[in-house]
């Protein structure tokens, strides 16, 4: 019975996979350890990379680089069929649907490890000094809260400026995600010089978002089936392991 | 300053008028080549301006233009990460600050993917113009937005015009420059060329006068200074322009001219033969009021001792009469003068008076006739005529009365006559002029009339034929051709009064038909070829030629026979009738009978006029008839004046009578017998 199971979702699979266009572009921006690489060009590496090459293997893959909001902007506007690794929110809803998760990350706030930040939510960051990167949304509550000048945030290119930042004592705390933040840091330095306040401010999950526009979007169920595929396969395991393990996810 | 009719004068303005002409010329070429390069300069200059303005212009916008794209290549490239990174915030900071580059107006970012702008600036530019550019922005060869550039060249025209301005007001200053340069050059030019023409007259004015006017000069001065009785001469002054030609003219002038011109003057004050003063010596002497008297003497008979003795003996005779003067008028107020031949005169000064000077000329006039000139043995002596006149207003009215006195003292062989107004000469002078301007009336107003004596026909017994004798009508009076025969040929008017005499009987013909007229002719007339030949033409085309005789008188003055008998021959030709005038008196003979081809014979009156009583008259007559008579020529008797001679003649054969007994001269012809 499993083997007719098996078999029969195979050729499920490749029925859908028969039907997918050949070519698919995916945008998103350097953001190690899903992806390493200059904007404007192909990813070097990264995690999603290796991930989005397994589950797209039959068709024509091609992934660039660019600012997150660039990368966005390209996606909404249909310029190229999606993302390759986002947080789904109501807003992107309009324009994306969203596969199922490849990773699960979490935004927490970072401080140096010689602070002690005795964490009780985001009022108790009122008066501090807030790193966050340019276009990045963290949180609803968050969002609002910058809204409402709850809190004071003090904007960067990159993460890689915040931790420089954060270490230097031009800011108080960073948000980041972790996985992110973790392997950033360990570019830069080889101590743990940081303490990850907890708990974080929320856990997201990371998927494919494809634009409505993208042909890919109505064969959204096939790219699932092949994400659930994969991440059942050891090789995942292996990407995450090589990854991730800086932050001991 | 000068004499206007000077070689100093004239030379002076030649030269000036040559040099300033020539200055003038060349200056006013020099100013028009100083205002063509003026002109040029100042053309040059607007073109210089107008290139240098419009290549700044162009320069300027290009550069501009190129400055303001590197500008936005600039912006472009600095927000193109930010662009990139779709960072508005930034972008719009950056381009607020780039906004604030001259001639931008506005700024904006249009995102490619996009297509919506995602930033903008602005400024007011308030200019008409505003020029658009796109610049596209690439990140790293990415098109990813473009950058929508307004901008204004307002400013770069407004720096080019005051550049512009500037630079044509700085043309402006050269210009002015340069023409208040070219003024001062023209003020320098005008009192440079002055000072050359004055310079240049000063030069050739200093060396004409040095080579021509000063030798001219000195010459002049030489000659004026000049004793003409003894010219010497200073060659001194004249050394210093021996080399040029007035220098040699000064030096022939003083080696020849001068000598020349002495012995021009020796000739005309002195009289060579007799070594006294000559005429035009007494002429200048005269006009010198020191001389109270003239005296005018001739020597008598010394012509015909010329003559006879030879021109060597009559210049011994007058030698010694001048030796014979001078040792009696030796003191020193007689001056002695020979005239011409063998007149001589002395002028007395004031120093004596004019009795003394009377009796001392009487007294020389009483010895030289007796003295005698021992001429190679044979004694001659002369009679001395003198007319002494005191002096007159002019020396020639000195002379004219010393003369007329002495031919006064020569006709009336007194030895010394003065003169006075009331000499008879002097009435004959006065009635030959007042005879003369009668002529010369009756001419102008052809008062001149003919008065018409009949010839009476022996053969035909009856008048036959006039002759036309000439009269003057004046002032109602008659005047007879003996008033003025004389005066009128001795005037040379005589051919006047003989061709309105011929046209008043030519006129008088014409209208009477039956006359036949006579005619005198002399031969003063006959030699007068164009009054012959209007005579003869006038004859011709009247067709009177067989009613005209022609009487030729004074055949004695005929020195030219064959003329005459061309005349002749032509008058008979047209029937015109000859006869000779007064045949038998003077020097009229035979000859001219046979020579001349004539008609007729008028025997001269003085022969007739006694013909009754004069066995010699009668003898001759009778002869000239018969003489006549051989020939076939026919002859008339002049002077018929009675019975007696009317029948006389006509018994001895003549053929016509005229005189008073046939007929007095008359205005009118007549036919029949008074």
């Amino acid at each position: 019975m499993k083997r007719c199971i098996f078999i029969l979702t195979c050729i499920v699979t490749l029925y859908g996979w028969c039907d997918l266009p050949k070519r698919i572009h995916l945008v998103e921006d350097p953001w190690p350890p899903y992806t390493y690489g200059e904007p404007s060009f192909e990813p070097t590496k990264g995690a999603v990379v290796e991930v989005l090459q397994h589950i797209f293997h039959t068709v024509e893959l091609k992934l660039t680089l660019h600012p997150w909001k660039r990368a966005l902007l390209l996606a909404k506007e249909g310029k190229v069929d999606g993302l390759m690794l986002t947080i789904e929110t109501k807003e992107r809803q309009e324009d994306f649907i969203f596969s199922a998760p490849l990773f699960y990350d979490e935004i927490v706030f970072i401080t140096r490890a010689d602070t002690i930040l005795p964490y009780k939510g985001l009022h108790s960051l009122q008066g501090l000094k807030i790193g966050t990167v340019n276009g990045s949304k963290y949180s609803d509550e968050f969002q609002e809260a910058i809204l409402n000048q709850q809190i004071h945030i003090e904007p960067a290119d990159e993460i890689q400026t915040n931790i420089k930042k954060l270490m230097s004592k031009r800011i108080d705390v960073m948000i980041a995600s972790k996985i992110a933040f973790c392997s950033a840091h360990k570019e830069l330095y080889k101590d743990k010089n940081y303490t990850i306040i907890s708990p974080s401010l929320k856990k997201i999950d990371l998927k494919i978002a494809i634009t409505k526009q993208s042909p890919f979007a109505k064969h959204m169920d096939t790219i699932n089936q092949e994400i659930r595929r994969f991440k059942n396969d050891a090789s995942y395991q292996q990407i995450r392991q090589r990854y991730f393990d800086v932050c001991s996810l | 300053m000068f004499n206007r009719h000077s070689i100093k004068f004239k030379l002076f303005t030649i030269v000036t008028m040559v040099i300033v002409s020539f200055i003038a010329i060349f200056f006013l070429f020099w100013v028009r080549n100083t205002h063509h390069i003026k002109m040029q300069i100042a053309t040059s200059n607007a073109l210089i301006v107008k290139r240098s303005t419009q290549e700044n212009e162009t320069v300027q916008k290009k550069a501009s233009e190129s400055h303001l794209e590197e500008y936005f290549k600039l912006v472009a490239q600095v927000i193109a990460l930010d662009a990139y990174n779709l960072d508005y915030d930034a972008i719009q900071s950056k381009i607020s600050n780039f906004l604030n580059h001259e001639g931008l107006c506005t700024l904006e970012i249009t995102d490619t993917v996009s297509q919506k702008n995602i930033a903008t600036a602005m400024r007011n530019c308030m200019t008409p113009t505003i020029l658009h550019k796109e610049i596209p922005i690439f990140f790293r060869h990415e098109l990813i937005a473009t950058l929508n550039v307004g901008y204004s060249l307002e400013h770069i025209d407004a720096k080019i015009k005051r550049e512009n301005d500037y630079l044509r007001a700085q043309s402006m200053l050269l210009q002015e420059s340069v023409d208040e340069s070219f003024l001062n050059y023209f003020y320098l030019q005008a009192v440079v060329f002055f000072l050359m023409t004055l310079g240049m007259l000063t030069i050739v004015w200093y060396q004409i006068d040095r080579t021509v006017v000063k030798p001219i000069g000195v010459l002049l001065h030489h000659m004026e200074i000049m004793d003409v009785n003894e010219p010497t001469f200073s060659s001194e002054k004249t050394l210093a322009f021996s080399q040029t030609e007035i220098g040699q003219l000064s030096e022939y002038f003083h080696k020849h001219i001068a000598k020349l011109i002495a012995q021009l003057h020796l000739r005309a004050n002195y009289d060579a033969l007799t070594q006294l003063y000559s005429k035009q010596k007494l002429l200048d002497d005269l006009k010198n009021s020191n001389h109270h008297t003239l005296a005018i003497l001739d020597l008598e008979n010394f012509k015909e001792a010329n003559n006879f003795f030879g021109v060597d003996v009559g210049d011994a005779i007058l030698r010694y009469t001048a030796t014979y003067l001078v040792h009696s008028f030796s003191e020193p107020c007689f001056r002695l003068y020979r005239l011409h031949g063998d007149e001589f005169a002395i002028v007395a000064t004031q120093h004596n008076t004019f009795e003394e000077f009377v009796d001392k000329l009487q007294c020389f006039a009483s010895e030289f006739s007796n003295e005698e000139f021992n001429n190679d043995g044979t004694l001659l002596s002369f009679g001395i005529s003198i007319g002494i006149a005191p002096i007159q207003e002019t020396p020639s009215k000195s002379m004219t009365c010393a003369l007329v006195a002495l031919k006064h003292a020569k006709n009336s062989k007194e030895p010394l006559v003065h003169y006075s107004d009331e000499l008879p000469i002097i009435k004959a002078y006065e009635k030959n002029i007042y005879t003369l301007n009668l002529i010369k009336h009756a001419i102008k107003e052809n008062t001149v009339i003919p008065y018409f004596q009949p010839i009476f026909s022996h053969k035909e017994g009856a008048i036959t034929k006039h002759e036309a004798l000439m009269r003057i009508q004046y002032k109602g009076t008659i005047i007879p051709p003996l008033d003025f025969l004389e005066v009128s040929k001795k005037s040379n008017t005589y051919h006047h009064l003989s061709a309105h005499m011929a046209m008043k009987v030519i006129a008088h013909l014409k209208t009477h038909p039956h006359d036949s007229i006579a005619i005198n002719i002399t031969a003063n007339d006959m030699i007068r070829k164009d009054f012959c030949a209007w005579l003869l033409n006038v004859i011709e085309q009247n067709g009177i030629g067989h009613r005209m005789t022609f009487e030729i008188t004074e055949q004695e003055g005929i020195e030219n026979f064959d003329v005459v008998k061309e005349f002749i021959a032509e008058a008979k030709r047209i029937g015109v009738e000859i006869a000779i005038d007064d045949f038998g008196s003077g020097y009229s003979n035979f000859e001219h009978l046979i020579h001349l081809d004539v008609n007729y014979l008028k025997i001269d009156g003085s022969l007739i006029q006694n013909i009754v009583t004069d066995k010699n008259a009668q003898l001759i007559v009778k002869t000239i008839v018969h003489f006549a008579q051989s020939l076939h020529i026919k002859t008339v008797a002049e002077y018929v004046s009675s019975e007696e001679i009317f029948q006389y003649i006509q018994a001895i054969g003549i053929d016509y009578s005229q005189g008073y007994y046939i007929g007095k001269p008359h205005p009118k012809t007549q036919r029949e017998l008074p």
